[in-house]
């Protein structure tokens, strides 16, 4: 392929090194060291999560939530805009402010549905994820096309994505932690447990039964863990998979 | 059974407010050792399931579009869109706004909107105003309940919105939870399969909505008549002294 997932990552990767840098020369805020090491560390499991072997990749990971549960990871002072000089741009930009904005959605469907066309015997985007690379592909357009449209320069958009990005903080992390911690659970057992403890109070041959109870189940799962991205791993393995799919068919 | 220690360690690390990542790390530590995992086994699975799952992470590469765009005034612009929209109730409103935040989600625009960047500072008061319009001075109760129903319009429209967008977490986590499970899907399966459910919360939701102006009316004209009822009571008494 011509773009693959791996670059996707890598770009990703350089963002994020360049916040952590951003990062490092805020004097503004207290925990700056901490808060680059976080971004930083981030920054390496994703342009180096294929090189670096799971075990000490791991212990980094541990230590990013280490330095992020503990508070390490802090915003900084931006120099912003008003509200009366972004009213005045809206206005003077107007409708155009949306093309960027729309090009992110736009180019990731085209992405998923032409991506895999081949340019000289090679598809364009990683056929195994193309959705994936034609977001990765459209943030880039985007980016192009709001430096046009906005007339800004250089560093400027990565500078303004730091408010953003320390708005969200480490909570960016978390969908990837939930997952791994559906890693952990499906390597113990835990949907076995479910599932066993699910097919002893319902009727497993009744296929309403048990499509209630993966519905019911997975809504219950999800207010209880406060996230679907949780309750997911569990019920689906415990229910969804053994019971709806393997027993009674599901497609 | 012991395994299940974990979910219990989310469920009281959730409630007690203590920092997520902390809680779902020690979770997992505690399950995998009430597994009978090796340390060394668990904190590669912790390296290898976190590489795998890189791809939850890739909106942060959309923040320098939405970054610049926000400090040249897209939110503005978005705003000023928003009131040109004559909507007369609230729960019509309401409507409209769960309508824009379902479709954006679906088109993957999910920084459109959200609880701090439209509910709180517009979508809310407008909910409100709408209702101060039509009914007068509110109570108290009745003004809490309008921006539940606001935060919740964003919460019910994201949600089942976001479930179209092929390149959502949540439909990547799905997809890569089933490839580690040896079965093959694409997003875009995933997505399409989305959009029944997303319809039905668009129009149970608005049914719930529209019952909200009824819901109003009736709390206003509750607390008018104990108004009135206190009023008389005090104008009586005063005629008698």
């Amino acid at each position: 392929m011509i773009i693959s997932l791996e670059m996707v990552y890598y770009l990703a990767g350089i963002f994020l090194a360049i916040v952590a840098i951003l990062s490092l020369r805020d004097k503004a805020n207290p925990k700056r060291v901490l808060t680059a090491s976080f971004w930083g560390l981030y920054a390496i499991t994703f342009a180096f999560g294929k090189l670096i072997p799971s075990m000490y990749m791991g212990i980094l990971v541990i230590v990013m939530v280490l330095i992020a549960g503990f508070g390490g990871v802090r915003g900084g002072k931006y120099e912003d805009t008003t509200t009366e000089q972004r009213e005045k741009s809206a206005r003077k930009i107007g409708l155009k402010l949306f093309i960027p904005a729309l090009l992110i959605p736009l180019v990731t469907v085209i992405g998923a549905v032409w991506g895999k066309t081949k340019l000289g015997g090679v598809p364009i985007l990683d056929p195994k994820n193309v959705t994936l690379v034609a977001l990765g592909v459209g943030a880039v357009i985007a980016i192009i096309a709001a430096m046009i449209i906005t007339k800004e320069k250089g560093i400027a958009p990565i500078k303004e994505s730091r408010r953003l990005v320390d708005a969200v903080s480490w909570a960016a992390v978390l969908p990837q932690m939930l997952a791994t911690l559906g890693a952990i659970f499906a390597l113990s057992g835990v949907g076995k447990v479910v599932s066993d403890l699910v097919s002893s109070a319902i009727p497993v041959d009744n296929r309403f039964a048990v499509v209630a109870a993966y519905c019911i189940g997975m809504a219950l799962f999800t207010m209880i863990m406060g996230n679907a991205f949780a309750a997911f791993p569990v019920i689906t393995l415990g229910i969804g998979l053994p019971l709806l799919v393997t027993m009674h068919h599901g497609n | 059974m012991l395994t299940l220690i974990g979910v219990a360690i989310v469920i009281l690390g959730f409630a007690l407010r203590f920092n997520p990542l902390l809680v779902v790390t020690v979770a997992g530590l505690a399950t995998g050792l009430a597994g009978h995992l090796s340390l060394t086994k668990i904190l590669s699975t912790f390296g290898d399931a976190f590489v795998t799952n890189r791809y939850m992470s890739l909106f942060i590469l959309t923040l320098p579009v939405i970054g610049l765009l926000e400090r040249y005034g897209l939110k503005e612009k978005s705003q000023e869109l928003i009131r040109k929209l004559r909507a007369a109730t609230t729960g019509r409103l309401l409507i409209v706004y769960l309508f824009i935040r379902e479709l954006c989600a679906a088109l993957g625009l999910t920084s459109l909107g959200g609880h701090a960047q439209m509910v709180r500072p517009l979508v809310a008061p407008m909910a409100e105003g709408a209702a101060e319009a039509k009914h007068g001075e509110l109570p108290e109760a009745t003004k809490n309940k309008i921006k539940a129903h606001a935060a919740a319009a964003d919460n019910v429209g994201l949600f089942f919105g976001e479930d179209i967008f092929v390149a959502i977490g949540a439909i990547v986590l799905m997809q890569g939870f089933f490839e580690g499970q040896g079965i093959h899907m694409e997003p875009l399966q995933m997505a399409v399969w989305g959009i029944p459910t997303a319809i039905c919360a668009f129009l149970i939701h608005s049914v719930r909505l529209l019952l909200l102006d009824k819901k109003i009316k009736r709390e206003v004209d509750a607390s008018a008549s104990t108004t009135t009822a206190t009023v008389n009571t005090s104008a009586k008494g005063g005629k008698q002294a």
